[in-house]
C-alpha cells in the first residue's frame, strides 16, 4: 500500500470515527427536550364537511389544478394546511409545499386528505410511484375517501391503462356520489371513446353546478358536435373566453363546428389561433381539421 | 575303708578351691582319680568273680560319679553351642559318653540286686538307680527307686537322708506338698548341713501351700537367720521375697513391712516384688494391697514408677478400669515429667492402647446399647485413654484423637467430638495421613449437624473443617457438596469475597456442574441486586461473557436480564412517573456506558429509537433503530417488530424513503426465518419503497434473499412482477429475459407475463431486433394457447395484447383482399371473385378467433375488419361495371351481383349490430369505437383529448 492510499484510508477512518461519535447524541443535548414533547399531538381529524375549496364552485371546489398562479397564491396564504400544500405543489414550489407538509404532519398523520395531497405533490413532480404509495396510504386511512381513488385513475391514464382508469374513476364516483371530478374524468373517457351520449349526461350535470367551467363547456360542446349538432356546439364554444381557443382540444373542434355551420372564415381564424406547439396526441387530428377547414 | 577314702578324697577335691585348675582340668583330674579306683575295683571284682557286691556297688558308684562328671562336661559343651545349633543338634550324641557310664552303673546295680537280693546295702543300690532315673528324667522311676532306697537304707544313714530329701523334692515338685512335708521334716531335724536352708525353703513352701502359714513364716525366718550366718546356703534373697509374700498373703502386711524394716531392706521394692509374685500367682487383690502399701514406702521416683507400672498391669488384669485409668494418669504425669524410661513408656503405651481400644469397642458394641450411663462412662474413659495415648505416642496422635472423637460421636456427644475431630484432622494433616484427615473432617461435618451442638461451636469449627477438607480433597465426589456448603456458610455470613472465591474454585474443579455454578451465582446476584450493586453484577456478567464461568444459555440470559433490570430500574422508575425525558437520558447513558452488556445496549438503543419517534425526531429515531437492529437477534426483532414497523412507516411518512426501506429491509432480513405475519409487510414495503426510489438492485437483492424466508408464493410473485415492471420502466432489457425465464415455469404466472413480454417485444422492435420481437410474440401466443387449453384466467390487458397480435395477421389478410382487383373477362372476374371470397373467409375465421379471445379492443377491431371487409367487398362488387359490355348484360350482371352481395351485406350489418352491442354494453374503450359510434353524417371523426390526462382531485368536495 502506498503512502497516499494509506493517508486516504486514515482520513476515512478518522472521519468515520468522527461521524460515529457525532451520530450519538450527548446527554446534554437532550436538556432542551420537555416531557410534554413526547405527548402525541392532537390530530386534526378529517372533516368531510369541510373538505372542499371554499369560495369557488364546480370542479374547483375539488381541485385547484386548473387555477392560474395568481389564484393559487391565495390558497398559499390561507389557514388550511392541505390547501396550502396543494397551492404550492401546483405552483411547482415543492420545497415550500413540503415544508408545510412537515409542519402539518404531526397533527395530520391520520388525515387521508393530507396524504392524498402529499401524493399529488409527488405526482406533480412526475414521481408516480411515490404518488401511488401516498394515495394508497390515504386509502388505507379511509377506503371510502374519493380523491385518492380518482387520482389513481389519473395515474392509470398516464400509463395508458384507460380501462383501469375508468374503473378507478367509477369507484371514486361511487364512494362520493356528489364528487364532480371523478364524474368529469369518466365523462372525458367516454367522450374520447365515442360514448358522447353518456358523456353529455355527465358534463351536463356538472355544467348545471358550474356553468362557467371551461372544460365542462368544452366537453359539452364536443358532445354536441359528435352528435352532429354544430349549432348547439357553437352555442357552448361561444361561452368561452377567446384565450381558450388557443387550446388545441378546444380550438380545433370549435373551428370544425364553425366550418360545419358554414362559418368558414371564422373557422379558419379560430384554427389559426390554435397553439400548435401543444398539440401532443392531437397532431394528426390537427392536420385533418386543417384540411377540412381549408376546403 | 576304701569307700570312706573315696568320699574323703572327693570331698577334699571339692572343698578345696582348685583355683590353679580350669574346670576341664579339674574334671579330668577327677575322672583320672575315678578311673584309677575303678580299674582297681574292676580288677578286684574280676578276681572275685563278681561275687563281692560291695565291689560291684563301688563300681556302680564310681561309674555314676564318672558319668556325672562327664555329663557335666558334655553339658558345658552342649551349652556352648548357639541356640540354633542346640535346637538342631542330636542331644543324645552329645551325652553319649556319660550315658554309657550311667548305663554301666545301672547295669551293675541291677546285677547286684539280682545276684545279691539280700545285700545289706540295697538302699545304696536303689539310690544309685534312683539317681540314674533322675538323670534320665524318669521321675516316676526315680520316685520308685528313692522310696526303695529309703526303705532299704540304714535309718540314720546318709543314703537314707539323701533319699528322703530327694523324694521330698520329687513330691514338692509334683506339688504333693503333704507327702513332701514329713520327708522334709524328718530330713531336716538336724541343721548340720549347709543345704539345710535350701531344703528348708522348700519345706516352708510346703507349709505355705498346705495353709500352714505360720509354720511357713517361722521356717522362713529361720532360713533367713541361718542364711546370714554364713554356714548355710544363702537363701536370704528368696526369703526376703517370699516372706513378705507369706505375710501379705496371710493379711499381715504390717509384719512384712516390719520384717523388711528389720532387715534394713527397701520396703517398697520388696513389696513390689511381692506384688509381682502375687500377681503371677493370680492373687490380684493381695498384689494390689502390696503395691498400695509399697507406694507408702516409696523411696524414690523410680520405685514409685515401678509400683505404678505394676499396679497398671494388675488393674488391667483385674479389670479395674477406674483405678487403671487413675494409674495411667499418674504415669502419664511421670511421662510428661520425663521420668519414664523406655520400658515404662512401652508398658504405659501398651496399656493405654489396649484399654482405649477395649473401651471403645465396648462403647460401639451392641452389648451396652441399652445402658446409656455405663456406655457414656466407658466412652469418657476411652477418650481419657486416647488423650493420654496421643501424648505418649505422638507419631499416631492424630489417630488417637480421631478415635477419641469417634468414641464420643458414637454416643452422640457431638459437641465434645468436634474439637477432637478438629485436632485429629490437624494432626493428620501435619502427618500427611490423608485418610484420617478426611475421616476426621467428615467427622466434624457430621457432628456439626448433630443435636446439641452449640452455635458457637459451629461457628468455630465448621469453616475450618470445610476448608481443611477441601485443601486436601480439592475435587473428590464429596468435595462438591463441601464446596456448596462452604459457599452457603460464607454467604450466610455475608462474606461475599469468600463466597465468590469458593464459586470460582468450584468452577475450576467442577467445570461441567453448571447447575451448581448457577445456583451459587444466583445467590450472589440476588445479593448484588438487593444492594443495588451494579458493579458487582457487571463483573460477573463479564466473567460469563469472557467464558470464565460457564452457565447454561438460559441462565446466562437470566443474569443478563438481571443486570438489565438493575440498569433499567431507574429508567423504569422514570417511565412509571411519565418522565420520558429522564428515561431517554438514562437510556442514552446506558448505551454509552462501556460496561453495558450487549443486551443492555440493545434494549437502550431500541427504547431510544422509540422515544425519539415519539418526539417526532425521525432522523434520530432512524439512527437508533439501525443501531438496535444491529444488536438484536431475530427473536428480539420479532419481539419488537411493531416498533420497527412504526419507525419505518414514520420514515416513509417523512419521505425518507431510503431510510424507510432500509429499516423494512433489515427487519425483514432478521425475521426471515421467523414465523410472523409482519414479515410479509416488511418484505412488500421494502420492495415497494426501493422500487419507488428506483433502487432496482436493492429491491432485487431483497427479493433474491426472500425465497428462503417462507413467504407465500403469491407475495413473491407479486414482488417479482413489481420488479419486472420496474425493470421494464427502467428499460433494463438485458436483465428482463432472465427474470421472465425464472417465472414462466409456472403456468398461472404465464398469464401475467404476457404484458411484460409484449413490452419487451416492443423494445426489441424499437431497437431493430425483429427476430427477437417475433420470438417474443410467438411466445406470447404459445402462452395464450396453453393457458386457454388449461382454462387459466388471463388478465384483460394480456387478452388485448394477444388480440392485437392476432389482429396483425388479420390486418395482413385485410390488406390482401383489397389488393385483388376485379376485372373481366368473366373467367378472370370469377376467379378473382372466388379468391376474394376465400380471403373473406380467412378474414372471418381469423376475426372469429380474435372475437373468441375476449379482448374488448380486439372484439371492436375484429368487427371493424369484418365489417370493412364485408362491406368493402359488397361495394366493390356492386360498383363493378364490366367494361365494353352491353347494358343488358351489365344490368343483368349487376342484378346477379346484387343478389350475391345481399347476404354479405346482411352479415356485415349483423356484425355491426353485434359490435355496437359489445361496445355499449361493456363500455369498451377502443380507438375503433369511432368507426361504430361516430355520426356518419359528420364530415370527419371528431376527436376529443383529455384535459391534462385526467383531473387530479384534491378534496372530497361538497356534499
Amino acid at each position: 500500500m502506498n503512502k497516499l492510499t494509506a493517508l486516504i484510508l486514515l482520513a476515512l477512518l478518522i472521519s468515520a470515527c468522527g461521524t460515529a461519535k457525532k451520530n450519538i447524541e450527548s446527554v446534554s443535548e437532550l436538556d432542551k427536550i420537555k416531557n410534554s414533547d413526547f405527548n402525541p399531538k392532537k390530530q386534526i381529524a378529517y372533516n368531510s364537511r369541510q373538505d372542499f375549496y371554499p369560495s369557488v364552485v364546480g370542479l374547483t371546489t375539488e381541485s385547484i389544478a386548473r387555477l392560474g398562479s395568481s389564484r393559487l397564491l391565495a390558497y398559499s396564504n390561507g389557514s388550511d394546511s392541505i390547501s396550502k400544500i396543494a397551492s404550492y405543489c401546483y405552483q411547482r414550489n415543492f420545497n415550500a409545499a413540503f415544508e408545510i407538509v412537515d409542519a402539518a404532519y404531526p397533527t395530520h398523520k391520520k388525515n387521508p386528505a393530507f396524504w392524498n395531497q402529499v401524493g399529488t405533490c409527488f405526482f406533480l413532480q412526475g414521481l408516480t410511484k411515490k404518488a401511488l404509495l401516498y394515495y394508497n396510504k390515504s386509502r388505507d386511512l379511509n377506503s371510502r375517501y374519493a380523491p385518492p381513488l380518482n387520482n389513481l385513475g389519473v395515474i392509470y391514464l398516464l400509463e395508458d391503462k384507460e380501462q383501469k382508469a375508468l374503473l378507478a374513476f367509477q369507484k371514486a364516483a361511487k364512494v362520493k356520489r356528489s364528487g364532480l371530478i371523478p364524474q368529469f374524468n369518466i365523462a372525458q373517457i367516454y367522450l374520447k371513446y365515442g360514448f358522447y351520449r353518456d358523456s353529455e349526461k355527465i358534463f351536463g350535470k356538472i355544467y348545471r353546478k358550474e356553468p362557467s367551467d371551461v372544460d365542462v363547456i368544452n366537453g359539452l360542446a364536443t358532445c354536441k358536435l359528435m352528435r352532429g349538432n354544430s349549432k348547439l356546439a357553437l352555442g357552448f364554444y361561444r361561452k368561452l373566453a377567446k384565450e381558450n381557443y388557443q387550446r388545441p382540444d378546444i380550438g380545433l373542434n370549435y373551428s370544425v363546428a364553425l366550418r360545419m355551420n358554414g362559418e368558414n372564415e371564422k373557422a379558419k381564424q379560430v384554427f389559426e389561433q390554435v397553439d400548435d406547439s401543444k398539440l401532443g396526441k392531437l397532431k394528426p387530428y390537427f392536420f385533418r381539421v386543417k384540411e377540412y377547414v381549408a376546403k | 575303708m576304701k569307700i570312706s577314702k573315696f568320699y574323703l578324697f572327693l570331698s577334699i577335691l571339692l572343698l578345696f578351691p582348685l583355683e590353679s585348675f580350669s574346670q576341664n582340668d579339674r574334671r579330668n583330674q577327677l575322672i583320672s582319680v575315678i578311673n584309677e579306683e575303678l580299674n582297681e575295683v574292676s580288677r578286684l571284682n574280676k578276681q572275685t568273680g563278681s561275687r563281692n557286691p560291695r565291689l560291684l556297688l563301688r563300681m556302680a558308684e564310681l561309674l555314676l560319679e564318672k558319668a556325672r562328671i562327664i555329663k557335666d562336661s558334655e553339658n558345658s559343651k552342649f551349652l556352648g553351642l548357639s541356640a540354633k545349633k542346640r535346637r538342631r543338634a542330636n542331644k543324645k550324641k552329645y551325652f553319649r559318653k556319660s550315658r554309657k557310664f550311667f548305663v554301666q552303673a545301672q547295669k551293675a546295680c541291677y546285677y547286684i540286686l539280682k545276684r545279691f537280693p539280700k545285700f545289706r546295702s540295697k538302699g545304696d543300690v536303689y539310690y544309685i538307680l534312683a539317681y540314674n532315673a533322675k538323670e534320665f528324667q524318669q521321675p516316676g522311676r526315680a520316685e520308685k527307686f528313692f522310696v526303695r532306697a529309703l526303705k532299704h537304707a540304714a535309718k540314720k544313714s546318709r543314703t537314707s537322708y539323701r533319699a528322703r530329701l530327694a523324694l521330698a523334692e520329687i513330691f514338692y515338685n509334683k506339688r504333693e506338698y503333704a507327702k513332701a512335708i514329713p520327708l522334709y521334716q524328718k530330713a531336716l531335724t538336724k541343721r548340720d548341713n549347709k543345704w539345710w536352708t535350701k531344703d528348708a525353703y522348700n519345706l516352708a513352701w510346703c507349709y505355705f501351700r498346705t495353709k500352714k502359714k505360720r509354720r511357713a513364716i517361722g521356717i522362713m525366718r529361720d532360713i533367713y537367720r541361718l542364711s546370714k550366718g554364713g554356714k548355710f546356703i544363702d537363701m536370704s534373697f528368696a526369703v526376703e521375697r517370699d516372706l513378705a509374700f507369706f505375710y501379705t498373703d496371710s493379711g499381715n502386711m504390717s509384719e512384712a513391712v516390719k520384717f523388711y524394716r528389720s532387715i534394713g531392706k527397701d520396703i517398697a521394692k520388696n513389696l513390689l516384688k511381692v506384688a509381682k509374685f502375687l500377681q503371677q500367682k493370680g492373687k490380684y487383690s493381695m498384689s494390689e494391697k502390696a503395691l498400695t502399701e509399697a507406694l507408702k514406702y516409696k523411696t524414690d521416683e523410680r520405685s514409685e514408677i515401678d509400683i505404678q507400672v505394676s499396679l497398671l498391669v494388675l488393674y488391667e488384669r483385674f479389670g479395674k478400669i477406674r483405678s487403671h485409668l487413675k494409674v495411667s494418669k499418674t504415669l502419664f504425669s511421670k511421662f510428661k515429667a520425663g521420668s519414664l524410661d523406655d520400658s515404662d513408656k512401652a508398658i504405659l503405651i501398651f496399656h493405654v492402647k489396649k484399654m482405649s481400644a477395649t473401651l471403645q469397642g465396648q462403647v460401639v458394641s451392641k452389648r451396652y446399647r441399652t445402658q446409656k450411663r455405663l456406655r457414656q462412662r466407658k466412652a469418657k474413659r476411652a477418650v481419657a485413654y486416647f488423650k493420654i495415648l496421643a501424648e505418649v505416642e505422638p507419631s499416631t496422635r492424630h489417630l488417637s484423637y480421631f478415635h477419641a472423637a469417634e468414641t464420643f460421636y458414637s454416643i452422640n456427644f457431638f459437641e465434645s467430638a468436634i474439637p477432637l475431630y478438629e485436632t485429629a484432622s490437624q494432626k493428620a494433616k501435619e502427618t500427611g495421613d490423608i485418610k484420617i484427615f478426611n475421616l476426621a473432617t467428615d467427622g466434624i461435618l457430621a457432628a456439626i449437624s448433630g443435636r446439641g451442638v452449640k452455635a458457637s461451636t459451629k461457628e468455630k469449627y465448621l469453616i475450618p473443617a470445610y476448608e481443611s477438607y477441601l485443601e486436601k480433597n480439592p475435587n473428590s465426589a464429596k468435595s462438591s457438596k463441601i464446596y456448596q456448603r462452604l459457599f452457603s456458610v460464607y454467604f450466610d455470613k455475608k462474606n461475599l469475597p469468600k463466597a465468590e472465591a469458593i464459586l470460582l474454585t468450584f468452577r475450576d474443579k467442577y467445570p461441567k456442574n453448571l447447575k451448581v455454578h448457577e445456583a451459587m451465582l444466583g445467590k450472589i446476584m440476588d445479593h448484588y441486586k438487593k444492594n443495588n450493586n451494579r458493579d458487582g453484577i457487571k463483573i460477573w456478567i463479564n466473567r460469563i461473557n469472557n467464558g470464565e464461568i460457564k452457565v447454561s444459555e438460559k441462565y446466562s440470559r437470566k443474569i443478563k436480564r438481571l443486570l438489565l433490570s438493575i440498569q433499567f430500574e431507574n429508567v423504569e422508575k422514570a417511565n412509571a412517573k411519565g418522565d420520558k425525558k429522564r428515561a431517554l437520558k438514562l437510556y442514552l447513558e446506558i448505551y454509552k456506558d462501556r460496561e453495558s452488556t450487549k443486551d443492555a445496549r440493545k434494549n437502550a438503543s431500541y427504547n431510544i429509537a422509540v422515544l425519539f419517534h415519539e418526539l417526532g425526531q425521525i432522523e434520530k429515531s432512524y439512527g437508533w433503530a439501525q443501531r438496535s437492529l444491529g444488536l438484536m437477534s431475530p427473536v428480539d426483532v420479532q419481539k419488537f417488530q411493531t416498533a420497527f414497523l412504526t419507525v419505518a412507516a414514520e420514515l416513509f411518512n417523512k419521505r425518507m424513503f431510503k431510510e424507510s426501506a432500509e429499516i423494512y429491509h433489515r427487519s425483514f432480513e432478521k425475521l426471515c426465518s421467523r414465523k410472523t405475519r409482519n414479515k410479509k409487510i416488511l418484505f412488500k414495503n421494502a420492495i415497494i419503497i426501493y422500487l419507488a426510489e428506483a433502487e432496482i438492485d436493492k429491491a432485487s437483492k431483497v427479493l433474491g434473499a426472500s425465497y428462503k424466508c417462507n413467504l407465500a408464493k403469491k407475495v413473491l410473485i407479486e414482488a417479482e412482477f413489481d420488479l419486472l415492471n420496474a425493470m421494464i420502466t427502467q428499460k433494463n432489457w438485458d436483465t428482463i429475459p432472465g427474470r421472465i425465464s425464472k417465472l414462466e415455469k409456472d403456468l398461472k404466472i404465464q398469464a401475467q407475463l404476457i404484458e411484460p413480454l409484449y413490452k419487451l417485444s416492443i423494445a426489441y422492435r424499437d431497437s431493430g431486433k425483429l427476430d427477437k420481437q417475433i420470438k417474443m410474440n410467438k411466445k406470447i401466443l404459445n402462452y395464450y394457447k396453453s393457458l386457454k387449453r388449461k382454462k387459466v384466467k388471463i388478465p384483460l390487458a394480456a387478452l388485448d395484447i394477444v388480440a392485437g397480435l392476432k389482429l396483425m395477421r388479420l390486418d395482413a389478410d385485410f390488406s390482401k383482399i383489397s389488393k385483388i382487383k376485379l376485372s373481366f373477362p368473366e373467367a378472370r372476374y370469377n376467379s378473382r371473385l372466388k379468391k376474394k371470397f376465400a380471403q373473406l373467409d380467412s378474414i372471418t375465421t381469423k376475426a372469429v378467433a380474435v372475437l373468441e379471445i375476449g379482448s374488448g379492443r380486439g372484439i371492436v377491431k375484429a368487427y371493424r375488419y369484418l365489417i370493412s371487409s364485408y362491406r368493402g367487398l359488397v361495394k366493390e362488387i356492386r360498383e363493378f361495371v364490366p367494361a365494353k359490355k352491353p347494358e343488358a348484360y351489365v344490368k343483368s350482371f349487376r342484378k346477379t351481383m346484387k343478389s350475391i352481395t345481399r347476404p354479405i351485406l346482411k352479415k356485415a350489418n349483423e356484425f355491426n349490430r353485434e359490435a355496437l352491442r359489445h361496445i355499449r354494453s361493456n363500455k369498451i374503450l377502443s380507438p375503433d369505437n369511432v368507426y361504430f359510434l361516430s355520426n356518419r353524417a359528420l364530415p370527419l371523426d371528431i376527436q376529443y383529448s383529455y384535459y391534462q390526462d385526467g383531473l387530479i382531485m384534491d378534496k372530497g368536495g361538497k356534499k
